[in-house]
């Protein structure tokens, strides 16, 4: 209630005060329009006259004096729209950036057990490693986003996160809020000490002609040269992550994963107690799923490719080798139509068929296998000892290679692989199938087809074939979606950055660039002149950057595959990219700056 | 709370507000005039400044401000001195003579 009458007091008077002051100007023998525009001028900004008239009127105790400067500031926020809805946007980024990856890494790392697959922290804290590098810059208010947590989530690799998955929970936002109210409170102090240190006369003769002030303004510039730092660095990442995902992408796992469906059987050990039951079941679901309409190839090996089980190998080599000279490799027992059914490629030679699961001894190998065993050699038709197992027991047996195929991806797309020995099933049967079956069939279809052979056996996974490449490429889109967001954050933030320190000095300047005009400058050099600022912070943090980029490209070394720390067309990419943007965000800016009348600027204050 | 001595710039203006104000109530229009005046032509101190240094002394209640006609008809704010403001300028006066005193002996 006091303060609406003051406020309206306040008003009544600077009224009446112009109204008098332009009468007698009039009556001086000044135009009415002049009269009230000179009127207007000698008093200043009415709204700063206003609220420092308001200011004086709160008496000054320590909590007053706080409650002032809010008051002061939440006047000025409704005032400028723009700079409020920039701080705000710039808070919110931060924030909901910060709370997104807090909570991601939360229940990746601090979150007590179970994990669904402690063996994944290894790839966890690989994942961190490039976290880190983007989490402290998020932390200091630079790279983050709001991004639904969800989001970020469904895109982790799986067993990465708990069952429960990554949710804002209340420690996440609080230590969120923590960490933003301090950042607030340091970055507030460092301006408002800056401002309790101002030079009283300095001040009074910036205010009375439109002067700067210098130290602040390269203060400012200075974080903006440091944001562009940053942004440099993260965009490289962003680059590199981009060009390791899409190289992760062009793997050829050896196999085609499109266009196939995939489920796994156990067999129960009472009723499948002895090899010969295996293999015969194993052989007329093949026939069976082989039959139905629409299917091109089915087959069974014990586990899907890039499925994630341990890897089993055991030694090898031409026949007669003592045993401490063997090597290892890992051997597959597949029925006759796997290999076509994954869609394996032939190099030379043949596939297995219906008669190497009871005539002499054969094998198809990869090309791993084959230029290790054999180098240089044709490996057609020669003899390897390799084990298999029979009733359970490992024993040796030698076989003829009649096959040459491309390496199928087994345990993982950028990790070098041991050589593999495809050997008929009926041979070395185990306890589980997993099967693939090619062509266009439904999971109902495919089931039923079991049950008419076996009505108790159970079947697991059932599931697109291609789910385990899918699966096998998330880490690196994973850790390219966060990266892509860093990068973008941490541009479009320094973008803001300079739009923010450009406006500020282009007002900060309009008496100059006012008094430039009328003294015959073109626009166009004014907008160079405007421009010029923006690109010396931009051409700064891109030196910077491009430093800090060399130095850092070792730590990504362990996420990188298919290209290297230091990729020139990434760095290239950067180095347009980051000034390009610093240029949009100076131009606004600038363009102002060029178009505004060289009276108005004169008159201002 | 007093201001504080180092600043002199305020200080000043409050006690030249003050002085002015001993003679007569004025507003702020008025006052800012009369301070040409006085400092012949030499002191320009602008509303901008005025108002809210009347602002600060009437809320020290150094200054007491009521609506009233100006002598162009108009409604306008005079402020005149209170007993408070006229002893704080009392002592203001005594402070910056002494100053001044210094201030010469320093520089002679």
């Amino acid at each position: 209630m006091r303060r609406r009458k003051l406020d309206r007091q306040i008003d009544d008077e600077l009224a009446a005060y112009i109204a008098d002051r332009a009468e007698k100007l009039v009556a001086a023998g000044v135009s009415p329009e002049e009269a009230e525009r000179r009127a207007r001028a000698e008093l200043g900004s009415v709204a700063a006259v206003k609220d420092e008239m308001l200011d004086a009127h709160v008496a000054s105790s320590w909590v007053d004096g706080l409650l002032k400067d809010v008051r002061l500031a939440l006047r000025r926020l409704v005032r400028q729209p723009g700079f409020t809805f920039v701080a705000v946007l710039t808070l919110a980024l931060g924030i909901g950036g910060t709370s997104a990856i807090f909570s991601v890494v939360k229940a990746v790392l601090l979150d007590p057990l179970p994990y669904q697959d402690p063996g994944r922290l290894v790839l966890v804290w690989n994942e961190l490693r490039s976290e880190h590098f983007a989490g402290a810059g998020g932390l200091i208010g630079l790279a983050l986003g709001t991004l639904a947590v969800d989001r970020v989530a469904a895109l982790a690799p799986p067993g990465l996160l708990p069952s429960g998955g990554p949710a804002l929970d209340a420690v996440v936002v609080g230590l969120t809020a923590l960490a933003s109210g301090l950042c607030g409170v340091l970055f507030g102090v460092a301006p408002a000490l800056d401002g309790s240190r101002v030079d009283l006369a300095a001040a009074m003769q910036a205010a009375g002609r439109g002067g700067t002030a210098v130290a602040g303004r390269r203060a400012r510039r200075m974080v903006v040269t440091v944001e562009m730092a940053v942004g440099f660095v993260l965009l490289v990442g962003t680059g590199l992550m981009v060009r390791t995902f899409m190289a992760v992408q062009r793997i050829d796992p050896g196999f085609d994963a499109a266009g196939a469906l995939s489920f796994e059987i156990s067999f129960p050990a009472a009723r499948y107690a002895g090899d010969a039951k295996k293999a015969e079941f194993a052989r007329e679901l093949e026939r069976e799923l082989g039959a139905l309409p629409g299917v091109s190839a089915a087959g069974a090996s014990t586990y899907m490719p890039l499925d994630d089980y341990s890897s089993w190998s055991s030694p090898y080599g031409p026949p007669g080798t003592p045993e401490e000279k063997k090597r290892r490799a890992e051997h597959r027992p597949v029925t006759p139509g796997y290999l076509k059914a994954v869609g394996a490629e032939l190099v030379r030679g043949r596939l297995l068929e219906d008669a190497d699961e009871t005539g002499a001894p054969v094998v198809v190998i990869d090309e791993g296998l084959a230029a290790e065993a054999f180098p240089g050699l044709d490996p057609l038709g020669r003899a390897i000892e390799h084990g298999r197992l029979k009733d359970g027991q490992h024993e040796y047996v030698t076989s003829q290679v009649v096959g040459v195929v491309r390496p199928i991806a087994q345990h993982g797309l950028t990790e070098p692989e041991r050589g593999q020995i495809y050997m008929p099933y009926g041979r070395s049967p185990q306890s589980r199938l997993a099967v693939v079956v090619r062509g266009t069939v439904d999971a109902s279809v495919a089931r039923a087809a079991v049950a008419s052979l076996d009505s108790e056996l159970a079947v697991a996974k059932v599931r697109p074939f291609a789910f385990y490449l899918d699966r096998a490429q998330r880490p690196a889109r994973f850790t390219m979606v966060l990266a892509s967001i860093f990068g973008g954050l941490a541009l479009l933030l320094a973008a803001i950055g300079i739009y923010g320190v450009v406006a500020t000095s282009v007002s900060e300047r309009r008496r100059e660039l006012g008094v430039r005009l009328a003294l015959g400058a073109e626009p166009r050099d004014i907008m160079r002149l405007v421009l010029r600022e923006g690109a010396a912070m931009a051409l700064g943090g891109l030196a910077i950057g491009a430093a800090a980029s060399l130095l850092l490209a070792r730590l990504l070394g362990s996420l990188l595959f298919g290209v290297s720390p230091l990729d020139p067309a990434t760095l290239a990419a950067a180095a347009i990219v980051l000034p390009a943007a610093a240029l949009l965000a100076s131009w606004l800016p600038a363009r102002r700056a060029a178009r505004q009348s060289p009276m108005a600027s004169l008159r201002t204050d | 709370m007093a201001n504080q001595k180092s600043d002199v710039l305020r200080g000043t203006l409050d006690l030249m507000i003050l002085r002015t104000l001993e003679l007569t109530p004025l507003h702020g229009s008025g006052l800012a005039q009369r301070l040409v005046q006085v400092s012949g032509g030499a002191l320009e101190v602008g509303p901008g400044s005025i108002f809210p240094a009347l602002y600060r002394l009437e809320h020290k209640g150094l200054v007491k401000g009521r609506w009233g006609e100006s002598e162009s008809g108009r409604r306008a704010r005079f402020y005149a001195l209170t007993a408070a403001g006229r002893k704080r300028l009392g002592v203001e006066k005594e402070n910056w003579e002494k100053m001044v005193l210094v201030i010469g002996r320093v520089l002679s």
